[in-house]
């Protein structure tokens, strides 16, 4: 691990940051961090990364907001909740890890060497749209024109999943569009709200 | 049993062998499937990362057309699907302010949830429900002498057990052993396998689907079963480059369990979609041509 030369100036620090975090619902338990470091320890993708999930908490608790939110570690975050399950302090260490990204998106923050925000964007309109996901639609969109190369690395892999009928062309459309609609948007409206009140 | 099933997106495109072998086993195991009207997408861990109201409404929905519909129960072979119901079947159920907002976007949409449906992954379904013995009595063809990697992957055990124990699962063990088979043993059974980093983060993804491989074909398996179907894509799709990434090319067909448990019922390559596996014909055949198989 890289040695940490930077000196922190109380000044850029957001004193705040800590306890609107652990005013969450999410974030109910980040008080009883210990730095134990079982989460760190547990993590399939930390040892790739700058900081593990003990590191972000004592950045958050120090109210190092900008460098938490542009850190890579929520969006390499895989969701497998081996830290959640693992913690002692029952820190609900996933869903912080979504309300970090959630966060991260708003303030248009998001970390920088990778697009993986956008994905995640393209992913959720395509569903608010269709009422399903369509894998095709959704790599085509996040590919085509940010990562030419890598897409053209994955064509193989693509029309072979065509040819064994695992990637349908076309998107399936929901039956009760209009329901549907208007409980997306009213979804949406109310998640926003959520996080303008933070 | 009659039970409403919730496909998910995945098992109806690039999880298709998830699917049509389980239509094909069901009712060999006296499991009669409803396919819920209208489904959508349950938000999965994707629409969390961007709108929490959303994500949970969008579970939600299935889960009021599932209660609308007079089920009891409903059940799916997607790990992310069922995990994505739990939680917003938990915050429609404990009284809370976010459980509220849901309700009243269910509400926009002409929907409401009273909280009476349960959840029910079908791995929980099959080993649990259908059971062990009845399972063993079915079996026409045993998988005598495959040695098959038992690989749970993430989300079918956490952070919802799921009919099973989190630490030292046993469910996939249970399963494998009913139909005759060999376990094999290695490491990594319930380690993640990357899943969407494959695209976001490739190296990351890349690094951590080939270390479960690596670990799986160390044990010697011969086959691999997950209750899973991204992880089956996941664990496919990276032995194309298992070259680069192992240094020597790995060929483990990657089954879901309702495939496996169609193998040791007898029944065939089409019913099984075995002919959808991105593995090549010959692994393939090695698995339907087993001497246990009498085919």
């Amino acid at each position: 691990m890289e040695k940490n030369e930077t000196i922190l100036f109380e000044g850029d620090l957001d004193p705040a940051f800590f306890d609107e975090m652990a005013a969450l619902p999410e974030g109910a338990q980040l008080r009883s961090c210990i730095q134990c470091g079982t989460c760190g320890g547990t993590c399939p993708v930390s040892p790739m990364l700058p900081h593990t999930p003990r590191r972000l908490f004592a950045m958050i608790r120090a109210g190092m907001k900008d460098a938490v939110l542009s850190s890579p570690t929520p969006w390499v975050c895989s969701s497998c909740y081996e830290c959640t399950v693992k913690c002692p302090a029952g820190i609900k260490i996933t869903e912080l890890m979504y309300a970090l990204k959630r966060r991260a998106i708003r303030e248009g923050v998001a970390c920088k060497d990778s697009d993986a925000d956008r994905f995640l964007r393209q992913f959720t309109d395509i569903v608010a749209r269709n009422g399903r996901s369509h894998e095709l639609a959704l790599l085509m969109r996040y590919m085509m024109f940010r990562h030419p190369w890598q897409m053209l690395k994955q064509t193989g892999l693509g029309l072979r999943m065509m040819g064994k009928g695992r990637m349908p062309l076309f998107a399936h459309k929901i039956q009760d569009k209009d329901g549907y609609s208007r409980m997306v948007e009213k979804a949406i409206e109310l998640g926003n709200q959520e996080g303008a009140a933070q | 049993m009659k039970y409403l099933y919730y496909p998910g997106c995945s098992q109806q495109a690039t999880g298709r062998t998830y699917e049509e072998s389980l239509r094909s086993v069901a009712p060999e195991l006296g499991i009669e499937l409803v396919e819920m009207q209208d489904w959508n997408c349950c938000g999965t861990t994707t629409v969390m990362a961007v709108n929490k109201v959303l994500a949970l409404s969008l579970a939600a929905r299935n889960l009021a057309l599932a209660e609308r519909a007079g089920a009891k129960e409903i059940v799916t072979g997607c790990p992310s699907c069922a995990l994505s119901l739990h939680k917003a079947h938990q915050s429609l159920t404990d009284g809370s302010a976010l459980g509220a907002k849901v309700r009243e976007a269910l509400a926009a949409g002409g929907l409401e949830y009273k909280g009476t449906v349960a959840v029910r992954h079908l791995l929980d379904l099959i080993v649990n429900q259908v059971g062990i013995e009845a399972i063993k009595s079915r079996v026409r063809a045993p998988l005598a002498g495959l040695k098959i990697a038992p690989y749970y992957g993430c989300q079918v055990l956490r952070p919802y057990p799921q009919g099973d124990d989190q630490d030292r699962p046993q469910n996939l063990e249970k399963l494998i052993q009913a139909l005759g088979g060999e376990v094999a043993d290695f490491a990594l059974k319930t380690t993640c396998c990357g899943g969407t980093l494959v695209a976001t983060r490739a190296e990351v993804g890349n690094t951590m689907s080939s270390q479960v491989i690596a670990s799986i074909e160390k044990s010697g398996a011969k086959a691999i079963v997950t209750p899973c179907s991204l992880c089956q894509t996941t664990l496919e799709a990276v032995q194309r480059h298992s070259k680069k990434l192992l240094g020597h090319k790995v060929r483990i067909p990657v089954l879901t369990i309702t495939q496996l448990v169609g193998l040791a019922l007898g029944q065939d390559r089409k019913a099984l979609a075995l002919q959808r596996l991105l593995a090549p014909k010959s692994c393939v055949r090695e698995l339907e041509m087993r001497p246990g198989a009498g085919a």
